[in-house]
Order: C-alpha cells, then structure tokens, then sequence
C-alpha cells in the first residue's frame, strides 16, 4: 500500500468539496417533502383499495391456495362479476370513503374520498380536521391519461399527460405490484376482469368465513401483504358488493388502520360534480411534459405517485 | 414544537452549521446535487422523528447521514424499495457516479468505486478524521468492523489504482526480467 494514501485522500477530498454552498431552503424542501410523501402514502393506500377492492373480492372468493376455485367458490366469483358489471353499466359512480387512524409518524389521519367511472377518477385526501390537502383526478383518453394533482396547501396544481406503455410482466410482490400489470381497455379504466384474473393469479386473498354486521352476515376475506400488513375484506351475500375494507399495519412505531367503506352513486348532475377536484383560485399551475408510463391505469397512477 | 417550525429552525442551523455536512454528503455521494438529495433524506428522517428528538440536532442528523450512505441509500431505503415495484417503468439509473467526479482526481474517483459502507468509513476516518471507536459510534457498529472495513477499503482503493499486491508483483517481475 501507498502509505501517503490517507494523507492523498484526506487532501483529495479537501479539494473536491472545497467550493461546496449550502444551498437555502434545504430543511423547508425537506419539510415540504415529507409532508407531501406522507400524504402521498396515506392517499396511495386509499386510492389502491378503492379502485383495487371490487376485483379482490372475487379473487378471495377463488381460494387461498391458487388452484381453480370450487363450484361454490365459482358461483361467488360469478356473483360479484355480474354485481359490478352492472354497476358499471349502469353508469353509476363508485364511490369510497376511507377513514384512518394512525399513531405513526409519516402516514395521517384523516379521510379520503374517491370517486370513479369507467373513464375517470377524483380522489381528495383531507386532514383530520377535514381540510382538503391532495387530490388525484385522472381521465383515460386515447392513448393514455390526463393527470390533475392539487397540493392545496402549497396551492399548486399540476398537470401531465401520462402515456400508456407496454404491459408490464406479472409481479406478485405486493397488491399494487399487481396492479400495475394489469392492462386497461379503452372504455374501462378500472377493467375487473382483468384484475381478478391477476389477483386469483397471485392468491392475494382468501374466503375466511362470515363476520356479522349489524343484521347482516357478510363474507369475509383475509389476506396478507406482509408480517404487518393485515387486510380484510367484507363483502354483501345479497349483492355481491364489496362493502368494508379494512388495511391495519402493527409495524412498531407505524401503527395505523385505513377502514374503507363502498358505495354507488347514480349519475345525477350533482354526483358527477365529484368527479373532478375544487381548484381554487390563485393556484400555482405547472403543466409537465408526457412520459411514456406503465402498461396500466394502476401502474401509470403509482408510478406517478411514488416518483413524486 | 411543530414540524414546520422545526424545518424553520433547521433552515437557520444548516446556514450555520449544514456545510460541513453537506461537504460529507457530496464525499459519499460523488457529486453537490446527489449530496444535497442525501442530506435532505437525512432532513426528512430527522422531520419524521421529530417528537422523540431532544436538544442539538446535529449529531442525529450526522448519524442519520452516514446510515443512509451506508445502507445504500438510493437503492434500499423503504420509500426507494417500494418506488422498486414500479423499476420497469423507468430506465434505470446508473449508481456509478463518476462522471460527474473531475477526472484529474484519481483518489476520489476510486473511493467513488467503493461499496457504500467502505466508502463511509473511510470518509468518517480521514474526511471527519474520527477515531475507530468514534466511526464505530456514528455508523452502530463495532470498532472491529471499522477496521476491517477501514482495510479493506484502502487495500481495494491501492488494487483500483494499480498499486496492489498483484500489480506491485508484476512490476517485481519486470523489474526483475
């Protein structure tokens, strides 16, 4: 060994940080970056169990062990097939409110609340105290989708035109890695079928008996995410809806249970209003360049907010 | 104290006191905007922990620095491993950031090839000039993993540059011929 070599270094790196400036503002963007990602995680959730739920139940419906579903198991699955369908048909707006506590640090309370058709969604994330801090409004057109975010406390809007890529290979990993391989058809941005095939194809869920309700005996379903994560899905035996979703993490020190209730809306003028987000006046506004994305609706809206 | 008074008083620490950590960050890093994307995920860490963080926040934010680096940062923190699930839907992004490194310095261009936790052990012993016991401190771990990582950083940076055991073996021999 060169024996001047600590000294070469310590002279080396004197003269490669020597013109270094503390950049200002570096703790604020700090701030402002982990308030928006922490948002961004609570949001993300929602959103993924919003539009991800109704395809789950049949998927939990096929069994936890990936083989092909029992006669019973089948029917269900048909059932619930049938009920969203005709949901969708009907054009009714789906719509979804989550409720979460959390004793952790980066993920909020607070509660989300989405609303979706076949060709667009709104989803606004407000604070515990019921501000409005984040929304998501998302419009498949030809080729791709048209994105529109609010920061409302930074009063910024953003706009970016997502371009729809090739599909994405199956990933198991995770829900949202299943998510983002599914492929959409024009028309249907939220294409159930196509997404119960993914999750029966990655055994997401599985049928864990009945859990009572009030009056109602609603199936229920269970799956697993991680050693922390816990989800567990109820579904209405009559109609063969989705009604509750709850995701609870028992990670030390990021404790915090999202509990998502599903509805439908019929398409009056009011209701449609849902569909796109409060833009108040004075709002910053930056129009971004379009990127080619992911191979889905799922996976270009995560790929866009978790790039954030 | 609320978080965004804090990030208000962090601004006014980091003026005065953020350069030699930002000075550090660009040393484990390879270049002023990835060291800045360092200290500030060390910031955000800090913001996040904020309750349970008493008195100078320095010493945190120094160890919380040296972590990131040592970890691996870009490629294993938990938002980056999930930001992984969607990794097809992006070009990759090269980690070798010697292109950014002025070419004339050969040192740095060769710790730059060290993997992430050599790297931050030989900053912290010759950039902080820290004890192994202190470097030990900073990064939780033991002094004798200091020194072999301190060993092996050097004998691997003295091997880059053509003055290893092999290289000094061959110019044995073609002194010797």
């Amino acid at each position: 060994m060169n024996p001047r070599l600590p000294e070469q270094l310590r002279n080396s790196m004197e003269r490669f940080t020597e013109h270094v400036e503390m950049p200002p503002g570096l703790a604020r963007r700090a701030y402002r970056r982990w308030h928006k990602r922490r948002v961004m995680t609570r949001a993300t959730v929602a959103a993924t169990t919003a539009v991800a739920a109704g395809a789950a139940v049949a998927i939990m419906a096929a069994g936890s062990s990936g083989n092909a579903p029992s006669q019973n198991d089948a029917y269900v699955v048909s059932r619930v097939e049938n009920a969203l369908a005709a949901v969708a048909h009907a054009d009714n707006i789906a719509f979804t409110r989550s409720i979460t506590t959390s004793h952790a640090p980066d993920f909020p309370s607070g509660t989300d609340l989405t609303w979706y058709t076949r060709d667009r969604f709104n989803h606004i994330a407000y604070t515990s105290s019921g501000r409005p801090y984040f929304s998501l409004t998302v419009t498949r057109v030809p080729g791709g989708l048209q994105m529109v975010t609010v920061q409302y406390e930074h009063r910024f809007v953003g706009y970016r035109d997502e371009l729809m890529g090739a599909r994405t290979a199956r990933d198991c990993g995770t829900a949202a890695a299943v998510l983002t391989t599914v492929e959409v058809n024009p028309g249907d941005m939220t294409n159930w079928p196509a997404t119960i095939r993914a999750f029966i194809g990655c055994n997401v869920l599985k049928v864990a008996g009945h859990q009572r309700a009030g009056r109602t005996d609603l199936i229920r379903f269970v799956g697993a995410q991680a050693d922390y994560l816990a989800m567990t899905l109820l579904v209405n035996p009559s109609t063969f809806l989705p009604s509750r979703m709850v995701v609870t993490s028992s990670q030390p020190g990021q404790a915090w249970t999202t509990t998502t209730e599903f509805g439908s809306l019929p398409p009056t003028r009011a209701n449609l209003t849902h569909l796109s987000a409060p833009i108040p006046a004075g709002f910053t506004q930056s129009h971004q360049r379009p990127e080619a994305a992911g191979g889905s609706f799922y996976g270009t809206i995560l790929a866009w907010l978790f790039g954030q | 104290m609320e978080r965004g008074q804090a990030a208000e008083e962090l601004e006014d620490f980091l003026v005065r006191r953020g350069k030699p950590l930002l000075r550090a960050a660009v040393l484990l890093t390879g270049s002023q905007e990835a060291g800045e994307d360092l200290l500030q995920a060390a910031l955000e860490r800090l913001l996040g922990h904020w309750p349970r963080i008493t008195g100078d926040p320095e010493a945190y934010l120094r160890r919380t620095l040296y972590h990131l680096a040592a970890d691996g940062w870009r490629q294993q923190g938990l938002w980056r491993r999930k930001y992984l699930l969607l990794r097809p839907l992006h070009p990759a992004v090269s980690q070798d950031r010697t292109d950014e490194v002025d070419r004339r310095d050969v040192v740095i261009r060769l710790l730059l090839q060290l993997p992430p936790r050599q790297r931050a052990v030989i900053v912290l012993r010759y950039w902080e000039q820290l004890s192994e016991a202190e470097a030990a401190a900073v990064l939780g771990c033991s002094v004798g993993t200091v020194k072999s990582a301190t060993s092996r950083g050097l004998a691997r940076m003295r091997e880059l540059s053509g003055d290893g055991p092999d290289a000094q073996a061959q110019q044995g021999q073609e002194t010797n011929a």
